[in-house]
C-alpha cells in the first residue's frame, strides 16, 4: 500500500511517501522552491518523493492531509467572531485565501496529482493535526509502547495533547485547546524579541542564556501554569486572534516596552524576556511530561510539535523527567506531520502492525526515520558530468578514506567547508549530508561563520557533531542524540576556567570556555549530534579522519545555507550557497571544489 | 546541462502556458458565453428569416472562441491572437450575451460582440499593451468584486454572531484552562472536519446561554426575511414594477369629486406576498393543495407556453384536473343531457370571464349555466374569455367565430376593468397609443410580457419617434368618459356582427375590488391610490350607455375577502356575479326558449 502524506498551508509544507508502513522518502517544499518555510501545496516535494520511491501518481492508494481543513476554518471563523467588527478588514482580506486553502484543498490536491500525471487520483483523507504529530512521534520511534506528548502553536483546536501509543495504535487521551497555547506564547515572545515568528524561535532559545528570568512575575499575570502542565492564557492580554503585537499596550507595560523592531540591536530586556519564556516553557513541558507519565505509566516518551524542537527543554525532560528514554521526531514541526498522517492512515485504517523490531548494531535504537536521510540524492558520476558541463574545476576522490583525510586536513588547517553527501535530511537540522563544517577548537570560527559565512546574529551557538564512541569523553551524555534534539553540558574535563566573565553579551560569546569553544554556549551547554557508523558512515569516517589529524573527535556542524534561506537541496544550490558564503572548500559527493574555483565563479 | 534525470528538480508543468485541459475548459466556456446571448436574442426575434443569421452567428462565435483561446480549431488560416486577448474577448462576449438575453436592441448586442471579434486582432498590436491593460483592469475588477462580496459575507459571518454573542457574554473561544478529556477516538479519515466541534466544557450555564443565542439568532433570521421582502417590495414599488398596482392611479386628480366608499387617505398599502396564500383563497384547499391548480394556472397564463402562434385569441389545449383548455377555450359546466330545448351561449370577456383562480366548473360562465339549470333553463355556455382582452378584441373574435361556427342563440360580453385600464394607459387622450394588450395583473404575465413593454427599438435612419415623456394625465372624469366612449365605439363592431347573424346580445359591466367598500384583508394600495381608483370606477359606471347592464353592485353586502388583486376573485364572487347576470338575462333567455318552442 502506497500512501502519500501531505502537510501544507500553514508553514513548512512537506510530502512523505510511506510504502507498506515504511517511510521511503520525505522532503520539505522549501528545499525545492528556495522559499524558507514555504507553505504552498508541495507539488515539487511530491514529485521528488514519488520519484525516489519509483511510484507513479496513479499507483498511490491514498493521499492523507495532516489536518482537518474544515475544522481549521471553523476555528478561524470563531476567532474572527471573537474580535467582532475590528476583524472585518482582516476577514475580507483572508477569506478568499481561506476558502481556497481550506475548503478547496481536496480539489487542489487532485489537480496537483493530475498535473503530475495522475489519470485517476487516489482519494484524499484527513488526519487530525495533533494526531499526525502524535503518529509522527510514536510510530517511527523505537519503542513498542510510549507516552506521547505533542505541543505546538495550534492545530484545529488543540494546542497540546497527551496520548498513548501501543504497538500500532495511537490514542490521544487529553488535550489543551486554543487559545491556551504554549507554542503561541513562545512565538509571541519571539516576536517581542524582534525575531520572525514561526522562524526565530530557536534564536530565542539561543538568546536565553544571556539573560535572567526577570519577567517571571509579569508572565505569571497573563498565563497560569498548572501542576499538570496545563496553561491558562489571558486571552484579552494576548489577543492572538487578530491583534498585532505592537498594539498590545498591556503587554508592553508588563515587558517594559513594545516589541523590538526586527533587525535592531538586542537589548538586555530581550535577553531577559527570552530567558523568562524559555524557563517557563521548560517548566511547562516538564510538567506535561510528568502528567503524561501519570496518565500512561509508560517508561518511554515520544514527542513532536514545534515546541519539541526546543532541545533545551528536551534535555531537561531526559534528565529530570520520569522517563527512561525519550524519542523526539527529528522533523517535529509541521513538516513531520506529513509522515505522521501517512503512517497513521497505514496503521489505523489497515490495522497493520509495526514491522520494526530489530535494533541496529551498537547503542543506537532502530527508528523508522533512517537517520533523517529521506530526501533526494545525486550520484557522483552525475555530479561530475554536471560540474564539467558548467566548466567548474574539481578534484574527484572516490576512495572514502582518502577523501575524508584530505577534507580533514583542510578542516584542521582552519578551513570552513561545505559537505554535500548522500540523501538530503528531512527536518530542520543538517545531520552531515547538507552541512557546513569547521574545526570547533578555533576561538574565532564561531563568530566568523555567524557573521561572514551565514550572515546571522553573532550570539547564535553551533552544534557539535561527535563520534558516538567518543561522546561521553566530551559531553555529559549517556544516550545517543543522532538528531541534534537535546542539549547537554560539555564534559567538565573539557571545560577551561574563565578568569573574568564580561558583562557585554557579544564579549561573552567570545570567551573560551572549553576545548571546543565554537560549540560551547555561554552556559557550557551544547546541542550535540552523536554520529553513528551504522547510519552515517561517510560523516563518521570524516570525523574519524579529523580526530586522527587533530585528536579531536568533534566537528562544528551547521546547516548548509545562509540566513533566510533553506538548506541546500541540489549540487547547484550548494555551489551557489558556497560561493555566497565564501567557503574554503566544497565537497559534493566525491568531488572537491577549491576555494579558488569557488571565488572564480562569484 | 541540468540534472534532468531527477524529476523533482523540474516542474512537470508545460512551459509557456496553461495545461491543455485548462485551455480546453476555457475554450468551451468562451464559446458557450459567446453564443448564448446572441443566439438567445436572435431566437427571440419573430422573423424566421433570421434563422440563417443564427447559424452564421454560431459559426462566427465558434471561430472567435477557438481563435481567442489559441486553439484555432475552425480558423486555422487566421494568425494567432496576441497576448491578453482572451479576457477582454470573454468580457465583451459576456456583455453582448447579457444584453441579448435581456432583449436589448440589436445595436447594443452587436457592438460589443463586434468588439470581441476585433480584440484578438488588436491584441497583436502595441507589444502586449492590451494584455497589460486587460490584466490591470481584470485585477481591479476582481479586487472590487472580492472586496464587496467578502465585506458582505463578513457582515453575516462575523458581525451578526458577534452582535448576538456579546450581550449574552458568549466567548466563541472560551476554553478550559486544564486538560480536556478527548471525547472522540479515532477520527475518521474521510471527514475533513472533527467530530467534536464545541470548544467549551459542558457546563449547564454555557448550554443555556448557547440555547438562548440560537433562539435569538433564529429570531433575527426570521425577522430578516420579512424585512428583506418589504425592502424588495419598496424597491419594486419605486421601480413601478409591482404587478398588483393599478396603472395610472398615482397621478389621478380626485379633487372636486365625491367618492363613494372612500377609504382613509392615510391607509398604508398591503400588497400580498406572492408566495403566501391569500385571504380570498384560504377556503379553497385545492388552490394551493396537492392538485397544483395554482401551478397549472401559472402555466396556462404564460403567453410563451399557452398562446397559439400569431393567434392571441385561442389558447393551446391543456389538460389538468381543474383547469382544461378545449379547442382553445376554457371548459365549462354543462347541464346533463336531456330531451329538452337547450340554448347555446357564447360568453366573451377578459381574465375574469376566463376564470382566473377558479376551477372549470365554477367560473362565472359555469355558474350562469348552473343557475339557469336550477331555474329550469338548460344552456350550453362556451367560455371564450381570454386574458387581457378589451371589447374590440372580443368583437373581432366574435366576428371570426361566426365565420367558422353556427351562430349561438346569445352572446354575452362581460367587460369593464381591461377597457378601463387600457384607457388609463392612454396617457394623452389625443394620442393613439394603447397600453399593454394583455392583462398585467399577474406576476407571471407581467414578467413574461416585460419584453414587449421594454425599450423600443431604435428609429430607422432618417426617422424619429416621439419621446416617451410627452404624455399628460387627464382629469379622472375626462379619462373615464374617454374609456366609455371607446368602449361604446368598439361595441359597434360586436353589434354589427350580431345583427348580421341574428344573435341576441347582452353587455355587462363588471365589478372590481374598487366597486365595493374596502375589505382590509384583501390586497390594497395606499389610501390615495385606492380613492383614485374608486373614483375612476364609479365615473366609468355612471357614464355607461343604457344598454350596458351594470353589475358592479353584485358583490355589495358581502364583506368576506373575495379578491386576490384588483379584479380577480374566487369562486364565491363568481357565483354572486353569475346570479346577478342571470337575473338580468332570465327574461331574455325564456323569450328565446319560447321562440324556439314556437318554431320561429
Amino acid at each position: 500500500m502506497r500512501i502519500l502524506g501531505l502537510s501544507c498551508d500553514y508553514h513548512d509544507a512537506a510530502a512523505a511517501l510511506v510504502v507498506d508502513g515504511e517511510v521511503i522518502a520525505a522532503a520539505e517544499e522549501e528545499r525545492f522552491t528556495r522559499v524558507k518555510h514555504d507553505n504552498s501545496l508541495p507539488e515539487r516535494a511530491v514529485a521528488s518523493v514519488l520519484a525516489i520511491g519509483d511510484v507513479k501518481p496513479d499507483e498511490l492508494d491514498a493521499v492523507v492531509l495532516h489536518e482537518k481543513p474544515l475544522a481549521v476554518f471553523s476555528r478561524v471563523l470563531a476567532a474572527r467572531q471573537r474580535r467582532g467588527p475590528r476583524a472585518l478588514g482582516a476577514f475580507r482580506r483572508e477569506m478568499p485565501i481561506l476558502l481556497k486553502r481550506n475548503l478547496l484543498i481536496g480539489y487542489r490536491i487532485e489537480s496537483m496529482l493530475r498535473d503530475l500525471g495522475a489519470s485517476k487520483p487516489p482519494p484524499v483523507r484527513y488526519s487530525e493535526h495533533h494526531l499526525s504529530h502524535a503518529a509522527a512521534a510514536f510510530l517511527p520511534s523505537p519503542f513498542p509502547s510510549a507516552a506521547i506528548l505533542t505541543v505546538d502553536g495550534i492545530g484545529e483546536w488543540a494546542t497540546a495533547t497527551v496520548g498513548h501509543g501501543v504497538q500500532h495504535r495511537v490514542d490521544l487521551l487529553e488535550e489543551q485547546r486554543y487559545p491556551n497555547s504554549l507554542g503561541l506564547l513562545y512565538t509571541l515572545a519571539t516576536e517581542w524579541c524582534g525575531f520572525e515568528p514561526n522562524d526565530g524561535e530557536y534564536k530565542v532559545m539561543g538568546l536565553a542564556p544571556f539573560g535572567e528570568p526577570a519577567y517571571a512575575d509579569q508572565l505569571a499575570e497573563i498565563v497560569e501554569l498548572g501542576d499538570d502542565g496545563s496553561i491558562s492564557v489571558d486571552g484579552k492580554a494576548v489577543q492572538w486572534w487578530g491583534a498585532r503585537p505592537e498594539t498590545l499596550k498591556g503587554l508592553a507595560a508588563l515587558f517594559d516596552g513594545p516589541p523590538t523592531t526586527p533587525g535592531s540591536p538586542l537589548s538586555e530586556r530581550d535577553c531577559n524576556l527570552a530567558r523568562t519564556i524559555q524557563e517557563f516553557v521548560e517548566e511547562a513541558v516538564l510538567r506535561m511530561a510528568r502528567h503524561a507519565h501519570d496518565l500512561t505509566g509508560s517508561k518511554h516518551l515520544c514527542m513532536a510539535g514545534g515546541v519539541a524542537l526546543n532541545c533545551v527543554a528536551n534535555g531537561r525532560i531526559l534528565r529530570e523527567g520520569p522517563f527512561d528514554d525519550i524519542w523526539v521526531q527529528p522533523a517535529a514541526g509541521d513538516a513531520g506531520s506529513a509522515i505522521g498522517a501517512a503512517l497513521w492512515y497505514w496503521h489505523d485504517e489497515g490495522q497493520n502492525l509495526r514491522q520494526r523490531d530489530e535494533p541496529l548494531a551498537g547503542a543506537l535504537a532502530a527508528d523508522g526515520m533512517h537517520g533523517g536521510q529521506l530526501g533526494p540524492a545525486f550520484g557522483t558520476d552525475e555530479v561530475q558530468a554536471w560540474l564539467e558541463s558548467e566548466g567548474i574545476e574539481h578534484q574527484r576522490i572516490d576512495d572514502l578514506d582518502e577523501r575524508c583525510t584530505t577534507v580533514a586536513r583542510h578542516l584542521a588547517d582552519g578551513a570552513v567547508i561545505g559537505w554535500f553527501e548522500g540523501r538530503m535530511e528531512f527536518g530542520p537540522r543538517a545531520l552531515g549530508h547538507r552541512s557546513i563544517l569547521a574545526d570547533p577548537r578555533s576561538p574565532t570560527v564561531q563568530r566568523d561563520i555567524n557573521m561572514r559565512v551565514k550572515g546571522r546574529e553573532s550570539f547564535r551557538p553551533f552544534a557539535p557533531a561527535v563520534l558516538w564512541e567518543r561522546a561521553t569523553e566530551w559531553f555529559e551524555l549517556d544516550q545517543p542524540s543522532p538528531y541534534m534534539l537535546q542539549t547537554c553540558q560539555v564534559a567538565p574535563a573539557r571545560m577551561v576556567a574563565v578568569a573574568e566573565e564580561p558583562s557585554d553579551p557579544i564579549e561573552r560569546v567570545q570567551v573560551v570556555r572549553s576545548e571546543i569553544p565554537a560549540c560551547t554556549h555561554i552556559d557550557g551547554s551544547a546541542r550535540v549530534q552523536t554520529v553513528h557508523v551504522e547510519t552515517n558512515p561517510a560523516f563518521h569516517r570524516l570525523i574519524q579522519a579529523f580526530e586522527e589529524a587533530t585528536g579531536c573527535p568533534v566537528l562544528l556542524n551547521t546547516s548548509f545555507n545562509r540566513a533566510g534561506q533553506p538548506i541546500v537541496c541540489t549540487p547547484d544550490d550548494a555551489l551557489d550557497a558556497a560561493r555566497a558564503a565564501g567557503l574554503d572548500l566544497l565537497v559534493i559527493e566525491n568531488c572537491l571544489i577549491s576555494a579558488e574555483e569557488l571565488r572564480r565563479g562569484t | 546541462m541540468t540534472l534532468d534525470r531527477h524529476p523533482w528538480r523540474e516542474s512537470p508543468m508545460p512551459v509557456g502556458g496553461a495545461p491543455p485541459r485548462s485551455r480546453a475548459v476555457g475554450l468551451i466556456a468562451l464559446v458557450a458565453i459567446a453564443l448564448a446571448g446572441p443566439v438567445g436574442w436572435l431566437i427571440g426575434q419573430p422573423d424566421p428569416a433570421l434563422t440563417p443569421a443564427v447559424v452564421g452567428w454560431v459559426l462566427v462565435g465558434s471561430a472567435l472562441g477557438s481563435w481567442a483561446t489559441g486553439q484555432r480549431i475552425t480558423a486555422q488560416v487566421l494568425p494567432s491572437p496576441g497576448p491578453g486577448a482572451l479576457a477582454p474577448t470573454l468580457v465583451l462576449c459576456l456583455v453582448s450575451g447579457v444584453l441579448g438575453s435581456l432583449g436589448h436592441p440589436a445595436g447594443r448586442v452587436v457592438v460589443p460582440f463586434a468588439l470581441a471579434c476585433a480584440v484578438p486582432v488588436l491584441s497583436r498590436l502595441g507589444g502586449g499593451l492590451m494584455a497589460r491593460i486587460a490584466e490591470r483592469l481584470g485585477d481591479m475588477a476582481a479586487a472590487a468584486v472580492a472586496a464587496v462580496t467578502f465585506t458582505l459575507l463578513g457582515l453575516a459571518a462575523i458581525l451578526v454572531p458577534w452582535i448576538v454573542q456579546r450581550p449574552l457574554r458568549i466567548d466563541p473561544l472560551a476554553a478550559s484552562g486544564t486538560w480536556s478529556t478527548r471525547q472522540r477516538r479515532g477520527a475518521r479519515p474521510t471527514q475533513p472536519w472533527t467530530i467534536e466541534s464545541t470548544p467549551v466544557t459542558s457546563q449547564r450555564g454555557q448550554r443555556i446561554l448557547r440555547a438562548a443565542a440560537c433562539i435569538v439568532a433564529l429570531l433575527v433570521l426570521a425577522g430578516s426575511t420579512p424585512l428583506a421582502r418589504s425592502t424588495m417590495a419598496a424597491f419594486l414599488e419605486r421601480r413601478g414594477a409591482n404587478p398588483f398596482r393599478l396603472p395610472g392611479t398615482d397621478a389621478a386628480d380626485t379633487s372636486g369629486f365625491e367618492i363613494r366608499d372612500a377609504v382613509d387617505p392615510d391607509l398604508e398599502a398591503d400588497w400580498p406576498d406572492p408566495d403566501e396564500p391569500q385571504a380570498a383563497m384560504l377556503a379553497t384547499p385545492w388552490f394551493y393543495g396537492t392538485q397544483y391548480y395554482n401551478t397549472a394556472q401559472g402555466w396556462a397564463l404564460d403567453p410563451s407556453a399557452a398562446l397559439r402562434t400569431i393567434n392571441p385569441y385561442r389558447l393551446l389545449d391543456f389538460q389538468s384536473r381543474f383547469l382544461n383548455i378545449v379547442d382553445g377555450d376554457r371548459a365549462s359546466w354543462t347541464p346533463p343531457d336531456c330531451d329538452c330545448e337547450r340554448l347555446r351561449i357564447w360568453m366573451f370577456g377578459g381574465s375574469t370571464t376566463y376564470g382566473l383562480n377558479q376551477r372549470d366548473e365554477y367560473t362565472i360562465a359555469s355558474w350562469i349555466a348552473r343557475t339557469a339549470a336550477a331555474a329550469g333553463i338548460n344552456i350550453d355556455i362556451e367560455n371564450r374569455g381570454s386574458n387581457g382582452h378589451l371589447h374590440w378584441m372580443e368583437a373581432e373574435r366574435f366576428a371570426w367565430d361566426l365565420t367558422i361556427d353556427e351562430p349561438p342563440d346569445m352572446a354575452i360580453f362581460y367587460d369593464g376593468v381591461n377597457d378601463g385600464w387600457a384607457g388609463a394607459n392612454l396617457g394623452s387622450i389625443e394620442a393613439a397609443r394603447v397600453g399593454p394588450m394583455i392583462d398585467p395583473t399577474t406576476a407571471d404575465l407581467w414578467h413574461s410580457t416585460g419584453r414587449s413593454d421594454g425599450d423600443r427599438p431604435d428609429a430607422p435612419p432618417g426617422a424619429s419617434i416621439d419621446p416617451d415623456d410627452d404624455t399628460t394625465t387627464p382629469r379622472s372624469d375626462v379619462r373615464a368618459r374617454a374609456v366609455i366612449e371607446r368602449y361604446d365605439r368598439s361595441r359597434e363592431l360586436s353589434r354589427t356582427a350580431a345583427d348580421a347573424h341574428d344573435v341576441a346580445l347582452a353587455y355587462f359591466w363588471q365589478p372590481s375590488r374598487y366597486s365595493r367598500p374596502l375589505v382590509s384583508s384583501e390586497p390594497h394600495g395606499t389610501g390615495e391610490q385606492e380613492n383614485a381608483a374608486r373614483l375612476i370606477e364609479q365615473l366609468m359606471a355612471s357614464y355607461l350607455p343604457d344598454d350596458v347592464i351594470d353589475v358592479t353592485g353584485a358583490l355589495d353586502g358581502n364583506v368576506e375577502p373575495l379578491f386576490t388583486d384588483d379584479v380577480h376573485h374566487n369562486e364565491i364572487a363568481a357565483r354572486l356575479i353569475a346570479e346577478a347576470i342571470f337575473e338580468e338575462l332570465e327574461p331574455e333567455l325564456r323569450r328565446l326558449l319560447d321562440e324556439r318552442g314556437n318554431g320561429s
